[in-house]
């Protein structure tokens, strides 16, 4: 088994390379508009690749829109903008069904979130109802109203920002609807040197224009069917566990990795190692994404160590590489 | 697993001074519980009070922070145990008063138990008294509370040398029964091999153990006026054949030939004509011969019980003496075995005239018998119509059997023919004798066992203490013939034993035999396998290790052969146990993963260890960035190992190839840096 699957991983060599190309494409392309970002961009497109969604929890005017705009116009895919304020309705989102009177009939008009990449501005100041609109069409790839069935297009991809300050007003999503976002980025901000080129340079916006499309959908499709592919070591499957049995066994943490949780982990890392251009999924690509898929999914218990310190940070640091 | 499950074990004594915790003090407790159990049975309560104390004491300081005692209330309460032992016992060795010290010492010793080594050290005192209790129990009984204590120290002691947190019950006992049993094969070994002497290298102190059983080389039937009836076993017998029948069990103890009106006593062999006896060599025609195996329970006297009349035993050092009692050249002192050959028969040929003794009467005491013996056989005619006269006498005048006789006076038989006539078997012998000595027959007192008891679930005969018995035997015509006066008064106490001859009320008494058939039935059982433990375990000596190595092939093994068997078998089981235990490690590391250790443990004298959560790649890239020269090499090697181990199964030859690089690898001297 393991060595049909290695074959196959062989195989495909040409394929690997050209992930890795198109992985280093898109971080230098991106990479122009949002500088010193490398990271987050490349787990952004991680996380784009591995069919998650994003959630970017950071204060305005870091470049967030910016980070949604330019991955969308490197990959070619469409892109919409919602910005959820708290008199939002949830057909404000998804769309409704307005009567045509020249053709006497109902019609569906597609809401804000029928594009490839959706950014979700700053989802908490709407309405639970509101929010749950959005979460829905996040699970299913799909909206319904009523009673018809609308598919959103493919790959579809929603990058939602929340500020993490608690502003009077907001609704903070529940930890049942954070678990639906695969990733969880803070984008913070840039480097003093960075910041001066920054201020220095023209206005990033306006490099949008340039950026040309490095990969269509049915690519990206083809490399997420890539990534499933990747070989999966048991050495790598036993770290995986330990760390996923140390967060629900620990005493640090009130709530650990749901078995989501830890397919996620999976996935993302398979992802990041195809962007790497790695036949197989090494430690170093689970550490990479940890505290991005599991920081947020992780309740640290009041007052222990891990409410104070990057709990993500803690696990890692006691888990041992088998 | 093994290694995972023994983390945070240290050796005792590699920590500094640190607290017991909660969960250590009371396995410990629980150890010294059981341990000093069946010394505390008899010891004087003022020993279980300290003990108490000490541990009440210490309990306290661990829940509620009490102040433990300083170093001089330690030592004042040390001097004080040894000198209050010392004046109870008037000594302080030896097995009572050296118990009493060792349990004083270990319940002080928990007063000082701080570090690891302490609590180590109360663990290793607790096991010394637990193997003084082999002293006093040997018995199939001690076995369960003898188990508890291993088990329990051995899980005292990895839980003593623990650092922090406590291992959970469960774990403690399965690890602990895990270890316990990779010893077993060792055990068995030694039990089976290690050269067993013949002698013991020393002896138990004997305290007070004397005459305490039925026998005793004297007798006095007047001076006792109840018989305290006691079903411990006296011996065990297992016959190769059918086993004689009940009445014909008369199992040989002192002979008792000097007679001085009141007291019954045995004729040493010195100052004796002929010392020494020989077995019957011609039988009559008729005579069955049984062959037996008699477990003998110590009772430190030398008499062997054989069946009468003994032909033949397996004891080198036994020998018969003149009055054809069978003895060993030492006290029995612990359980032994022995084999012997015997024919029932009601009388045997001596060809030795009896001794002088055999006909002493002294005349001044039992006046009154005397003229009695005198009238009867003038009446009787012969000899043996005097004899048969007189248990005629016993069996229709009113005579008694009672194990609660009145006391008798100055001349016991004569009062006891013609005023209580109530006594037991002593009585009746006693009274016997002198009647026929005073018509000039030779005759003497035999005491001993009579009959037995055959466990019901096992092939075997229970001889009780309640068996004890005293009989007679006179010579006539050159044969010493048996009389048993005990069976013309009661026939039962003979054809059925001590409690069919006993009024009811009597008979309930004796502790098992007279209760509920199914209480018997489980006493029995447990008498059984009582019985095999004495057979196959105490009881294993030279003679059975000789017999184990002969079906071995090894016959008649000198001692230093047996050491080289022992030593060789010892040797292979421990080195089995290594190697199995090296091999599970080589499997739990695959040669992939031991080289890319040796990687790191080479790479570590460079900058520093790899932390275990660094991945590999983390890693390389640190020391690359402290030593770039080994950019090239490491960069390469830290991609195979990755390419091996995460991105496919490796082939052996790559896996190879990848420790041949490992231990190619140049590496610059630790302190020249680049």
């Amino acid at each position: 088994m393991a060595m049909a699957r290695n074959a196959t991983a062989l195989a495909n060599t040409d394929q690997l390379q050209q992930a890795r190309l198109l992985g280093e494409q898109v971080n230098r392309e991106v990479g122009q508009v949002i500088l010193g970002k490398q990271t987050e961009i490349e787990l952004a497109f991680t996380c784009l690749l591995a069919g998650g969604h994003l959630l970017i929890e950071d204060v305005p005017g870091v470049g967030k829109t910016l980070l949604a705009r330019a991955l969308a116009a490197v990959l070619g895919l469409s892109f919409r903008r919602i910005q959820f304020t708290s008199d939002m309705l949830p057909a404000d989102i998804i769309g409704m069904s307005v009567f045509e009177q020249e053709a006497a009939r109902f019609r569906f008009h597609p809401g804000p979130v029928f594009a490839h990449i959706v950014l979700a501005d700053e989802i908490n100041r709407s309405t639970p109802k509101a929010q749950s609109a959005l979460l829905e069409a996040m699970e299913e790839n799909q909206v319904t109203v009523d009673g018809e069935t609308h598919a959103l297009p493919v790959p579809f991809f929603v990058i939602a920002t929340q500020n993490p300050l608690h502003q009077a007003g907001t609704h903070p999503l529940p930890e049942s609807q954070l678990d639906r976002f695969l990733m969880r980025l803070g984008l913070g901000y840039p480097a003093e040197g960075l910041e001066r080129k920054l201020l220095r340079g023209e206005d990033r916006r306006l490099l949008l224009g340039e950026l040309k499309p490095v990969v269509d959908s049915a690519g990206l499709m083809a490399l997420r069917a890539a990534a499933r592919e990747l070989f999966l070591s048991d050495a790598l499957l036993d770290y995986v566990q330990a760390l996923v049995r140390y967060t629900r066994q620990s005493a640090l943490f009130e709530l650990g990795l749901s078995p989501r949780g830890a397919q996620d982990l999976v996935m993302a890392a398979r992802c990041l190692a195809l962007l790497h251009g790695h036949p197989g999924v090494h430690p170093d690509e689970v550490k990479a994404v940890f505290a991005a898929v599991a920081g947020h999914r992780l309740r640290p218990r009041p007052g222990s160590q891990a409410a104070v310190r990057d709990p993500a940070r803690l696990v890692l640091e006691s888990v041992p590489i088998p | 697993m093994k290694a995972r499950q023994l983390q945070g074990w240290r050796a005792p004594g590699t920590q500094g001074p640190e607290q017991s915790s909660v969960a250590q003090l009371l396995w410990l407790l629980l150890l010294v519980l059981i341990v000093s159990t069946p010394h505390l049975r008899t010891l004087p309560a003022w020993v279980s009070g300290i003990m108490l104390v000490a541990a009440v004491w210490r309990l306290g300081a661990a829940w509620n922070r009490w102040p433990l005692p300083g170093r001089i209330v330690r030592g004042t309460l040390t001097l004080a145990s040894a000198l209050a032992v010392g004046f109870t016992w008037r000594q302080i060795s030896g097995l009572e008063a050296g118990s009493a010290l060792l349990v004083l010492m270990l319940a002080l010793k928990l007063l000082e138990t701080h570090s690891a080594r302490d609590r180590a050290l109360v663990v290793l005192i607790a096991w010394f008294v637990l193997f003084a209790a082999f002293l006093r129990e040997q018995s199939l009984g001690g076995v369960p509370l003898l188990a508890a204590g291993v088990l329990v120290g051995t899980l005292a002691l990895l839980q003593a040398a623990r650092r922090r947190q406590a291992i959970p019950p469960a774990t403690g006992l399965l690890l602990t029964t895990r270890l316990l049993a990779h010893a077993v094969p060792l055990a068995l070994a030694l039990f089976l091999l290690f050269p067993r002497l013949p002698a013991p290298l020393w002896a138990l102190p004997s305290g007070g153990h004397n005459g305490r059983t039925g026998l005793s080389s004297q007798m006095s039937p007047g001076d006792i006026t109840s018989l305290a009836l006691s079903d411990a076993p006296a011996f065990r017998v297992r016959f190769e054949g059918p086993p004689p029948e009940r009445a014909q069990l008369y199992w040989r103890g002192p002979v008792l030939e000097s007679f001085d009106g009141r007291r019954w006593r045995t004729l040493p062999d010195a100052g004796r004509k002929h010392q020494h006896a020989v077995p019957l060599r011609q039988l009559p025609a008729g005579a069955r011969v049984h062959k037996y195996e008699i477990v003998l329970e110590p009772h430190h006297q030398r008499w062997l019980l054989p069946l009468e009349t003994p032909l033949g035993w397996d004891v080198a050092d036994a020998s018969l003496s003149a009055s054809r009692e069978l003895l060993s050249t030492r006290p029995i002192a612990a359980r032994s075995a022995w084999r012997g050959r015997s024919a029932t028969l009601p009388r045997f040929r001596e060809a030795r005239a009896p001794e002088a003794a055999t006909l002493a009467v002294n005349a001044s005491r039992n006046p009154r018998s005397l003229a009695l013996a005198g009238e009867m056989r003038a009446a009787a005619g012969s000899d043996r119509a005097y004899l048969r006269n007189i248990l005629g006498m016993f069996r229709q005048q009113a005579f008694y059997y009672t194990l609660e006789p009145p006391a008798l006076g100055d001349e016991p038989v004569d009062d006891f023919l013609f005023r209580t006539r109530s006594g037991f078997c002593e009585h009746y012998a006693s009274a016997f004798a002198l009647l026929a000595r005073a018509a000039g027959i030779p005759a003497r007192v035999v005491t001993g066992y009579q009959g037995g008891e055959m466990n019901p679930l096992a092939d075997y005969l229970i001889v009780r203490q309640s068996d004890a018995h005293a009989w007679t035997e006179v010579w006539l015509d050159g044969y010493w013939e048996r009389y048993d006066p005990t069976a013309a008064v009661a026939p039962e106490r003979v054809d059925a034993g001590m409690a069919a001859a006993l009024p009811g009320s009597v008979g309930a008494d004796l502790p098992l035999l007279g209760s509920s058939p199914w209480f018997g039935r489980v006493a029995f059982g447990w008498d059984a396998l009582n019985a095999q433990w004495d057979r196959w375990v105490l009881a294993f000596g030279p003679e059975q290790q000789n017999a184990l190595l002969g079906r071995l092939g090894f016959s008649s093994p000198s001692l230093r052969d047996l050491a080289l068997v022992c030593a060789v078998t010892a040797s292979t089981i421990l080195l089995l146990f290594t190697w199995l235990t090296l091999r599970d490690r080589a499997r739990e590391q695959d040669p992939l993963e031991q080289s890319w250790q040796l990687l790191c443990q080479r790479l570590s004298r460079l900058s520093r260890p790899r932390k275990p959560e660094e991945t590999p790649g983390e890693y390389s890239a640190m020391v690359i960035a402290a030593r770039p020269e080994l950019a090239g090499p490491l960069t390469s090697l830290t991609a195979l190992y990755l390419r091996l181990r995460y991105e496919g199964v490796p082939s052996r030859t790559e896996i190879l190839r990848f420790r041949r690089l490992v231990r190619q690898l140049r590496l610059p001297p630790a302190n020249a840096r680049g």
